[in-house]
């Protein structure tokens, strides 16, 4: 079945609606009434901590924030971040099947960048794998069980978040023990593009006095064996028989938090994370299907925090937090299918972060927060050796040694204005400002001053316009300043990068437009400066370098609308983004090129319906995503002459997934459960992601998971 | 929505004039040139299989251009008219090769530039000799062109091969007294030609090739299975091997020798000889580093030669990077088309060969010595002399390129290997 073009997406949601209008004359039950009053909680009234780092209303937030509630996630059936983030406008991801990466806004991190481009952050703690700054966002990143909400703020947050806070954050609040309704496990069986996968899930929790204890952990296999890579157009280097094989992925986290609290005392609360990242990579850029690669990295983080009221109007929090991040023993990397010879890496990070914040509460609106933070990262730098099966190790040539210890002391002041409060000029009762500024000093790549200017107008009650602009920055990794190749002619690292900075200016207008419809829309504009790429530099005809190379100029709107309505609630939103590259081109000299990997339009769009005399639920989603530009790399090969203005593009492509899934039903006496079927890819629709070296890679098919959660 | 206030609408309107302001960037522009008047000269290189290296050679014809119409062109005729350089790919592929003439044929463009390889250039040239277009390489050494019956429209900027094989082996032989060698060369006309060049001049002057083999030419040498070929090459003691391959084949051979166990087991490792066209960055950067003090090569240089020097600065003004090796012959190539189209009044291939070695100043062509030498980026010069009927001599950013009867230049040659991890020459070669 081959479906194209917007239209069909259009015909598609008003098929689908005109089918939900049938449903909605279905009797309202107690039930019924009790999923929508949480489903319009959802939509929002939602209080957010991560666009100010004080609790706001997502109306009132100095930022462009989307959320997705636990009870969202149950709702959809997610299973791992990157399908939550998924569903929001202007985020899109492509995948190595190894791990996905996430773009945002028109702009994609290219090769060896796994969804760095943003700062995902754990309740506030930076889980990024430091050595290369990447985010690894599938099952391995948390359990989604302990998710009690996720935060994505689109935009600079450099202000107030420092590094790699770029072109977003996205703050994943965990649940309290207290929360939790029961104990709970789940496990899954499913049918991944035509090979077994299954899964296991636990989460435990409760609180007792002021002691509060959560514990999470998810294993998971999936096999994405038997997918044929797509040759670029023109070319024949893959045959039919060519196709992954023993691509698996075995993605492991466990997630620990406790609480303890009193009045007196304060609050302490000690959390931790363990990733354990563990992938045959058979869409590796450094080589593909040689049934022989396995990137597998553990990665974690440890934090002590301490907050309290010291004052009436003052409260304080401190943290200490130690991440730690090396590959396990069974890592490959091989670039042929010759298994006697293959190339093994050592890469190991050990950070500090220590930070104090204190905030003074004029009143309920009008505060200023002044933060401290100090960050210690101690890199080993990745090094690659050949091996082979005669006992050799030699260290690979390419990149260099640099400074194993990288300091990074930031100082941020933070205010949040109310005119009308603050200076008793009632006529601005409309207006909140909020100013954040921030300076860095980092011994590696020198001092960054970011800030963000952010005026929020109520325009009536129910209905807010936003003005922002701020700047951010990202770090160059360790990776990427001193990485030695894989192979010859592969990725080194370059010790003179500059940091990546971006200026963004954005309009927004949220609010209700009747008691069950929501919407949130924003108009978006960024420069970025010395935009890091691995690419050959010219004039030289070794090693593909990481370069400040280009400019890039995006701009864009996006818009959501929620809508809840008796026993159903959906989303739509769309965003459209022109982004364009600006580089020197040796012939051309100057040009300005739509940028490559992002879609122009995406259309997204939910539906959940309950049916609770049928003790069930059904979730729809569905996935409208642009024709994209293949990448350099592939372009080179495309047209190795025109390749900077003359370059292919990947076809559209349009996803549904289908869940069904049961209320919580007394199977076993005493307990609940919950069966759950989820059918992704439902039209088994063939379409291809950017690859970086010589093929695009191809989709999973349709693939079938049976879930059964057991609540204890 | 209706309740708003009307300054409230105009908040909207002002912020919305304010952000649509900001996005006047977000266009594509490709920058393309129109060119007046031009005339079309196509540069074909075999960017499918070496890009880094050949888009090199590109940039070195490019800058040529632009230096020549910034000075105002030509004058063919009284009527002032810019080069445009048309960039095409000729794939690596003789056929290819072959269409692309077709294709340059029926858009009327006789004049080209390239190819890069050898095995490409001699069926091109072929073709261009039947069509009466003129073509001159700047990488494709092969000798197989200097003996064409070609009718003296296939000409080249870059020396033979026949040069760099003959020294390659009377360096080997008579200079470090090296009697036992074997060659790997690359299975196509490049690599055969070369090999046997090297081949029959290491046996004349009295040494001993003890294995001469080819590897083939459309694998991944990463999981091509070399044991035949090393088993051949490393069965008897040798004093030197020497690999005829391209550029981005010689890490990997370096790799693929050092782990073999026959020359493991070698009791003396042999030199390594490596053609011109290799570079030594490459070596010190990608090759085994256990076989690099073993490492000697060939190559034209350009050290002491001012026009270089004064060509490698105006390249690295114009596009920011140091320009590799070829790129200079690219460059001498639309300079020497372009002296010859103005000293002959005329775009006509047939009449332009005519011209090429009075420009580029061999003796023959200067009985009373009246040339003034015209040196790089001097176009301006060149052409008031060449306008007034007066000769003159290029001396290209490649050195003088003094067109012998067969339409080969003569560079200056070096001998170079590494010492301390350290490019270093050992001797040069002139004519």
């Amino acid at each position: 079945m081959k479906i194209t073009g917007i239209k069909s997406f259009t015909l598609f949601i008003i098929g689908f609606c005109f089918t939900l209008n049938t449903y909605s004359q279905e009797p309202d039950t107690l039930l019924a009434s009790k999923l929508f009053e949480l489903s319009l909680e959802d939509l929002m009234d939602v209080e957010i901590v991560s666009a100010v780092r004080q609790n706001q209303n997502i109306i009132d937030a100095p930022s462009i924030v989307s959320v997705i509630t636990a009870n969202q996630i149950k709702e959809r059936g997610y299973i791992s971040i990157d399908e939550a983030l998924n569903s929001i406008a202007g985020l899109d991801f492509i995948t190595d099947h190894s791990q996905p990466n996430m773009g945002i806004r028109g702009i994609n991190g290219g090769v060896r960048s796994y969804s760095r481009l943003v700062k995902i952050m754990i309740d506030g703690q930076n889980i990024s794998f430091r050595s290369n700054a990447d985010n690894y966002l599938g099952l391995s990143l948390i359990p989604i069980e302990a998710i009690d909400k996720i935060e994505i703020i689109r935009g600079p947050n450099s202000a107030l978040y420092g590094k790699n806070a770029f072109l977003g954050v996205i703050n994943i609040i965990t649940k309290k023990g207290s929360s939790l309704n029961a104990n709970a496990v789940s496990h899954f069986l499913g049918n991944t593009n035509q090979n077994t996968s299954f899964g296991l899930s636990t989460i435990i929790g409760g609180a007792k006095k002021n002691f509060d204890f959560l514990f999470a952990s998810t294993y998971a296999q999936f096999d994405y064996s038997n997918l044929k890579p797509q040759n670029i157009p023109g070319q024949s280097i893959y045959s039919s028989d060519d196709v992954s094989k023993k691509n698996e992925s075995n993605p492991t986290s466990v997630y620990i938090k406790m609480n303890y609290e009193t009045e007196d005392w304060g609050k302490f609360t000690f959390d931790m994370v363990n990733q354990n990242v563990n992938s045959h990579a058979e869409f590796a850029d450094w080589g593909a299907l040689t049934h022989n690669n396995r990137i597998s990295l553990f990665n974690s983080f440890e934090r002590l925090q301490y907050s309290k009221m010291l004052l009436e109007k003052l409260s304080a929090d401190f943290t200490f937090a130690h991440s730690f991040g090396k590959p396990v023993n069974n890592e490959i990397f091989d670039d042929d299918t010759d298994p006697s010879e293959w190339i093994e890496r050592e890469i190991k990070y050990n950070s500090y972060d220590v930070n104090g914040n204190f905030s003074y509460f004029f009143d309920d609106i009008n505060i200023v927060s002044l933060g401290i933070d100090f960050t210690s990262d101690i890199h080993d730098h990745q090094k690659f050796y050949s091996m082979n099966t005669s006992g050799i190790r030699n260290l690979n040539p390419g990149g260099t040694d640099g400074e194993k210890y990288f300091t990074n002391f930031g100082v941020f002041l933070q205010m949040i204005l109310n005119p009308a409060k603050f200076f008793d000029l009632s006529f601005l009762e409309d207006l909140t400002l909020t100013g954040g500024y921030r300076y860095d000093i980092h011994n590696i790549y020198g001092n960054v001053f970011t800030y963000r200017l952010a005026a929020v107008y109520h325009l009536n009650n129910e209905l807010s316009t936003k003005l922002m602009y701020g700047t951010s920055f990202n770090a160059p990794s360790s990776t990427q300043l001193y990485t030695n190749y894989i192979s010859p002619g592969g990725f080194v690292g370059n010790p003179d990068l500059k940091p990546e900075k971006a200026k963004t200016l954005e309009w927004a207008i949220i609010g209700k437009l009747s008691n069950n419809i929501n919407f949130n829309t924003n108009l978006f504009y960024t420069e970025i400066e010395d935009k890091i790429e691995y690419l050959l530099p010219y004039g030289q005809v070794s090693n593909i370098t990481a370069g400040n190379i280009s400019n890039i100029y995006s701009g864009g709107i996006e818009a959501e609308i929620n809508f809840s309505q008796k026993n159903k609630t959906c989303y739509l939103n769309y965003a459209y983004q022109k982004s364009i590259l600006e580089k020197n081109d040796p012939i051309l000299q100057k040009i300005k090129v739509n940028t490559a990997l992002y879609p122009s339009h995406m259309i997204k769009f939910g539906n959940t319906l309950h049916f609770p005399d049928y003790y069930l639920n059904l979730n729809l989603e569905a996935r409208y995503i642009s024709s994209r530009i293949a990448s350099d790399q592939n372009n080179f090969i495309y047209d190795p002459i025109n390749y900077a203005t003359n370059r292919y593009k990947l076809d559209p492509y349009f996803v549904i997934d289908l869940m069904i899934s049961s209320t919580d039903l007394e199977i076993i006496k005493n307990s609940k459960s919950r069966i759950i079927l989820k059918i992704e890819n439902l039209l088994d629709y063939k379409y291809y992601y950017p690859g970086f070296n010589n093929y695009d890679i191809p989709s999973l098919r349709r693939s079938v998971y049976f879930q059964f959660k057991h609540y204890i | 929505m209706s309740k708003l206030k009307r300054y409230k609408i105009f908040v909207f309107i002002i912020g919305f004039v304010v952000f649509m302001s900001s996005c006047e960037k977000l266009t594509e522009d490709f920058n393309k040139k129109q060119y007046k008047n031009p005339v079309k000269i196509a540069v074909v290189g075999d960017v499918s299989m070496l890009r880094e290296q050949v888009e090199n050679m590109f940039f070195g014809a490019q800058l040529a251009m632009e230096e020549i119409n910034q000075k105002g062109g030509l004058v063919i005729n009284g009527e002032k008219r810019e080069i445009e350089l048309i960039f095409k790919n000729s794939g690596g592929n003789p056929e290819l090769g072959v269409d692309l003439i077709y294709e340059l044929y029926e858009q009327n463009i006789n004049l080209i530039i390239g190819p890069t390889f050898s095995s490409v250039a001699v069926e091109m040239a072929e073709e261009c000799v039947k069509n009466n277009m003129l073509m001159m390489s700047y990488a494709a050494t092969t000798p197989e062109i200097t003996l064409l019956d070609d009718n003296d429209l296939i000409w080249r900027t870059c020396p033979s091969d026949y040069t760099f094989g003959t020294i390659s082996a009377e360096y080997c032989v008579d200079t470090l007294q090296l009697n036992n060698a074997a060659i790997l060369f690359r299975n196509d006309r490049f690599g055969t030609g070369l090999s046997t060049i090297i081949k029959d001049m290491f046996t004349e002057l009295g040494g001993n090739v003890k294995a001469n083999v080819s590897f083939p030419n459309e694998v991944n040498l990463n999981t091509y299975d070399f044991e035949y070929e090393m088993s051949t090459i490393f069965n008897s003691e040798i004093d030197v091997l020497f690999i005829v391959a391209f550029n981005s084949e010689i890490a990997v051979l370096t790799h693929r020798i050092f782990n073999n166990s026959k020359y493991q087991s070698l009791n003396k490792k042999p030199y390594i000889f490596v053609n011109d066209g290799i570079l030594p960055e490459e070596i010190l950067t990608n090759g085994n580093p256990e076989l690099i003090d073993d490492i000697l090569g060939i190559s034209s240089t350009n050290e002491g030669n001012p026009n270089y020097a004064l060509y490698k600065n105006n390249y690295k003004s114009r596009f920011g990077f140091l320009p590799a090796t070829y790129s200079e012959h690219a460059y001498d190539a639309v300079y020497c088309l372009a002296y010859a189209m103005l000293k002959g009044n005329t775009t006509n291939p047939l009449q332009i060969k005519q011209y090429l070695r009075e420009i580029s100043g061999v003796d023959d062509y200067d009985p009373n010595n009246d040339v003034i030498k015209i040196n790089v980026n001097e176009f301006d010069v060149g052409k008031n002399i060449l306008l007034k009927g007066r000769s003159i001599n290029y001396e290209g950013a490649s050195g003088p390129i003094n067109f012998d009867i067969n339409g080969d230049p003569f560079p200056k040659i070096v001998i170079w290997s590494f010492e301390n991890n350290q490019y270093i020459e050992l001797t040069h070669f002139e004519k």
